[in-house]
């Protein structure tokens, strides 16, 4: 029989029992989904701890404090790192520079009017010059002296500029965060948008001190990037700056390093060795549902051999070769993974929203190519758990086959 | 004397049963010459059924020979089999065994399906057959809306869909009250006329009577008399 009539008979067969077809295919549909779902929440996570050390140069480290196992929540910890800690490492041998920031989200308001989410950064003042040129399109940034006097000055991306001053200009103007006035003094430039979930003109910029003053407080941890002079001096300057923490902190011999020092080379062998464990996951995950799919459709493959016995007799006596027979009931096994796999494929991906709408912590980004690597899945649960179905059917015994009412 | 078209001797058809053996069919011999009419009676279980399956190359004996159109049968490959059934046999069954999810049309198609045809062609000539056989308003019909005697028709035009030399029916009129089954007594006489050979098992005298040999088999023996 030819490829088309027999794509044609089995999706005939399979017609005439719609939900048994559906019922069989929620396995491959289940394992699927969740496969791609699974998929693009790693590559999200993945992204996300790229964007959280991009522009981390090969002769830079970044310090944090350490999360400290069964205490999920940061900042709570041991002692966080300081502020003025952090502007004390300036002083150890072989860094050339430190740059400090401590960064949350608040809502602004003016008047009536408030936006929430905003973005609040706290920095030193030579955090503008490592910005491109034109960074701030209007005002100015604020200088040392506002930061050593914690003054209440704020420098504003371009949605809270238009959120909150409409038609006019902000710069002079007053606003509000945590009930407290800040004067605008700088308006920052349009800021292009990779990530459609996050708008980086969202986005408030004020002195550090400031920041630390008047909303964060002194029990959260800043973050810290501290360049070296040459990439040689890494290995040193990590068990410096480790040494450093533990005498500012008072640890005792027996208690661990509560900071964590990270080059751009350490992080992105922990972000591979990660990304690893969590591909065995899936790969795991993935096989388990999928074989639990497969018996799912072995098994009404073979009732539906059952079934149809005297069907099979019908087309042996009229010309069918046992290949015949093996092919349209493959084709039917096949057709009903696939079909599973084009339903979990869809799920999978509006599952995604749905997710990240409830869950808005995870960061989950779709990649299209799991799309073909789970139809080829599909594809050869198909083919493995309807061969054996397909076979005993082409060797039933065709006189039993035909007396089989 | 034209060549015979089946030569069957001693063919016999066992199924392992514990550490013996069951005969289905013990010993079968018969010469059927092109163009006739052969009927072949016994009781139920007399192993008449297997014979005819053997006949239609669905079955192989466990021993004897067996030739169909000068061919040695029991030398074929499983692949050749599916051949011979599909473009020199034509089956007629007791209970129709047409498929149930499929129109009238498509049944009769379904021989033409294995044999490869264009769909155009095989469709054309699967609604002229059922046209000759007085159903041409029954085409998009499924087997469960039509009478026993209309399915039966269905079910020789499917037999006749791929213009086979041999007919081999198996108590093609055992399902139908006494019209109906005379209609189809009559249909296969008529085949039988335009030159087709014919082997219908039955156990109706009144129907065997039309053949133009009738032959009779008794516990998995048929013998004929040499011709």
């Amino acid at each position: 029989m030819s490829l088309l009539d027999s794509l044609q008979t089995a999706l005939e067969s399979l017609g005439h029992n719609k939900l048994r077809a559906f019922l069989t295919t929620l396995g491959v549909i289940i394992g699927v989904a969740s496969v791609i779902t699974m998929v693009a929440l790693g590559t999200g996570a993945q992204m996300a701890v790229q964007q959280r050390f991009r522009g981390l140069g090969s002769n830079e480290l970044n310090v944090t404090q350490r999360r400290q196992p069964g205490r999920a929540t940061v900042g709570v910890t041991n002692r966080p790192i300081t502020y003025e800690e952090a502007l004390g490492l300036k002083d150890l041998p072989a860094i050339t520079g430190v740059q400090v920031s401590l960064s949350g989200s608040g809502s602004t308001v003016r008047g009536s009017v408030s936006l929430e989410d905003t973005t609040l950064l706290g920095v030193a003042a030579d955090w503008i010059t490592g910005q491109a040129a034109g960074y701030i399109s209007k005002g100015e940034f604020f200088s040392d002296f506002d930061v050593e006097d914690k003054t209440r000055v704020a420098v504003i991306g371009q949605t809270v500029a238009q959120q909150l001053f409409p038609d006019e200009d902000p710069v002079g103007q007053e606003l509000r965060i945590n009930r407290l006035r800040f004067e605008v003094i700088g308006l920052v430039k349009e800021l292009d948008r990779p990530d459609p979930r996050v708008d980086p003109n969202n986005q408030v910029i004020l002195p550090i001190s400031t920041a630390i003053n008047d909303l964060f407080g002194r029990d959260r941890s800043v973050s810290v990037r501290v360049r070296v002079a040459n990439e040689k001096d890494i290995p040193a300057v990590t068990t410096a700056i480790k040494e450093y923490f533990r005498q500012a902190h008072d640890l005792r011999q027996d208690q661990e390093d509560d900071v964590d020092v990270l080059s751009m080379s350490q992080v992105t062998q922990a972000q591979s060795e990660s990304a690893q464990t969590f591909s065995l996951l899936i790969v795991g995950m993935a096989i388990v549902s999928l074989v639990v799919g497969g018996i799912g459709i072995m098994n009404v493959m073979l009732v539906s051999v059952t079934e149809r016995t005297r069907e099979v007799g019908v087309r042996l006596a009229v010309g069918a070769r046992q290949r015949d027979i093996v092919q349209q009931f493959l084709i039917e096994a096949v057709a009903l993974s696939l079909t599973g796999g084009l339903i979990g494929v869809a799920v999978g991906i509006l599952g995604i929203p749905v997710l990240t709408y409830y869950r808005p912590d995870l960061a989950a980004v779709l990649t299209w190519q799991s799309i073909p690597q789970a139809f080829g899945v599909a594809l050869s649960v198909g083919i493995v758990f309807g061969l054996y179905p397909a076979v005993r059917a082409s060797r039933l015994d065709p006189i039993e086959a035909l007396r089989y009412e | 004397m034209s060549e015979p078209i089946i030569e069957a001797r001693q063919l016999s058809k066992a199924y392992p049963k514990g550490s013996s053996q069951a005969f289905a069919l013990r010993s079968a011999s018969l010469t059927v010459q092109q163009g006739e009419f052969v009927a072949i009676m016994g009781p139920s279980g007399s192993g008449k059924s297997t014979l005819l399956y053997i006949l239609g190359c669905l079955v192989r004996p466990t021993g004897g020979i067996y030739s169909l159109e000068g061919r040695d049968v029991t030398r074929l490959g499983e692949h050749e089999l599916a051949l011979m059934r599909g473009r020199h046999i034509g089956f007629v069954f007791q209970s129709f065994h047409l498929l149930p999810g499929l129109s009238a049309l498509r049944n009769v198609e379904l021989p033409a399906l294995y044999s490869r045809e264009p769909r155009q062609q095989r469709r054309e000539r699967a609604r002229r057959l059922l046209d000759r056989l007085g159903l041409g308003d029954r085409l998009d019909h499924r087997p469960t809306e039509l009478s026993g005697g209309e399915a039966q028709r269905v079910a020789i035009a499917r037999a006749l869909m791929n213009d086979p030399a041999l007919i081999l029916a198996d108590e093609p009129t055992g399902n139908l009250d006494s019209r109906s089954g005379q209609a189809i007594a009559d249909q296969l006489a008529e085949l039988n006329r335009e030159g087709r050979t014919v082997v219908m098992v039955t156990h109706d005298a009144e129907i065997a009577r039309r053949a133009s040999r009738i032959l009779a088999i008794k516990d998995g023996i048929l013998e004929e008399d040499s011709p």
